[in-house]
């Protein structure tokens, strides 16, 4: 059986490199040269990534990471069925991040109202601005209830939190508890 | 002495459940003296909260006139103090706690009829919600803090409910749950029926992953 989470977020938010910090197979991912001068990377994801973790009888967790352009909004749709849920990275070194965490909540609200979702802000040491604050009161104002925390998706831990969050949950949303923290 | 009726919060029928306010202080003595009072949690009798509207303890500053309403007791600034003057530098723990024991008994003997009405309650306790994700300053406070905003997040918990899920200390949940009723961030809701014992050790689809991922071990 298959299950997956959903890793969105703008180009260079790090969707690539959480999914490398938690999948037990070698990442899978369609990254090409980058030919966006506005984006200060030498590769970025024109597909899709993919990284799994393996499970009991032979059940697999797959991860999914979307292309951040919201051109490929047609692929957000597709990833989103059948997901467990969904995390979405936000880069506060770019511009408008906040203007990104919207597109991806409308992109991906289906998929956030059947579910769950976490917000990681990466960058923030460097780029304090917006706060926390401000983002968990734009979702606030739109109504979305879920964790707003900040991340470095290089350290294996701060993936590992966002899972758990997220997990948490679908654990009490579901009532499939199986242990406490 | 004459007490409001605190029925109208989600606190009230918490007999351990005391407020305080304080006036007259600087905004960086008092910012330092909430703190400070989510600390002394599990230390002291009771449980106090920041309620600006409804208290039972005033504590006042040099600047302070004869604001807070009329019942509640007042206790200078300086009394939490461990040395001289109102320096909040010199705020300590065990002097605050100690204050606050004083205090607490003084409570007790001025509503006697009171304490025993609030021992005797059966009333059920309430379960909170959140109703948006708290304040990045307040989840500083434990590493666990956002987590257990995450559970709230999902579902209506009394602070048993919270204690349980987490595994964290009762003082600990029910010190967060007072941070976020002061900062009106939850809602009372009546408790959740779906999910009632945690599974522990069961085999379902998030412990397998929990398991495989190395989650699920104590983050306090």
């Amino acid at each position: 059986m298959e299950h997956k989470i959903v890793l969105t977020g703008v180009t260079g938010a790090g969707k690539t490199t959480a999914i490398g910090a938690v999948s037990e197979i070698d990442p899978v991912n369609t990254d090409v040269r980058n030919t966006d001068a506005a984006v200060a990377k030498p590769f970025t994801t024109v597909g899709l990534d993919y990284g799994e973790i393996r499970l009991d009888g032979g059940q697999r967790l797959r991860l999914y990471g979307t292309p951040g352009q919201a051109r490929f909004e047609f692929m957000w749709r597709i990833v989103s069925q059948g997901a467990l849920g969904l995390i979405i990275l936000v880069d506060n070194s770019q511009d408008a991040p906040m203007e990104a965490l919207e597109t991806y909540l409308d992109g991906f609200s289906d998929l956030i109202e059947r579910t769950a979702c976490v917000v990681g802000i990466g960058r923030q040491a460097t780029h304090p601005e917006p706060g926390l604050d401000d983002y968990a009161n734009r979702l606030a104002e739109r109504g979305v209830l879920c964790p707003v925390v900040p991340v470095d998706v290089r350290e294996r831990a701060d993936v590992l939190m966002l899972l758990d969050l997220l997990l948490t949950q679908l654990e009490m949303k579901t009532g499939n508890i199986d242990e406490s923290f | 002495m004459v007490f409001k009726s605190r029925n109208e919060s989600p606190v009230a029928s918490d007999p351990s459940v005391r407020r305080y306010h304080v006036v007259g202080v600087d905004t960086r003595c008092e910012a330092l003296f909430h703190s400070m009072m989510r600390l002394v949690a599990g230390k002291a009798e009771s449980r106090w909260v920041h309620d600006a509207e409804s208290h039972d303890l005033i504590v006042h500053g040099p600047q302070a006139g004869q604001a807070g309403r009329g019942g509640a007791l007042r206790r200078s600034f300086a009394s939490f103090v461990s040395g001289r003057g109102d320096d909040c530098a010199m705020l300590r723990l065990d002097g605050m706690v100690a204050t606050l024991r004083t205090v607490e008994k003084e409570l007790a003997v001025a509503t006697p009829e009171r304490e025993a009405t609030s021992s005797a309650s059966t009333a059920p306790a309430k379960a909170l919600k959140l109703t948006r994700w708290p304040h990045a300053r307040l989840l500083a406070g434990h590493p666990a803090f956002p987590k257990l905003a995450t559970l709230l997040l999902a579902r209506p918990m009394t602070t048993d409910e919270l204690v349980r899920h987490s595994g964290l200390d009762e003082a600990t949940c029910a010190g967060f749950l007072d941070s976020l009723r002061e900062a009106g961030v939850v809602e009372a809701s009546r408790p959740a029926a779906s999910v009632d014992t945690p599974r522990r050790g069961g085999r379902g689809l998030f412990a397998m992953i929990r398991e495989r991922l190395g989650l699920g071990e104590a983050l306090s």
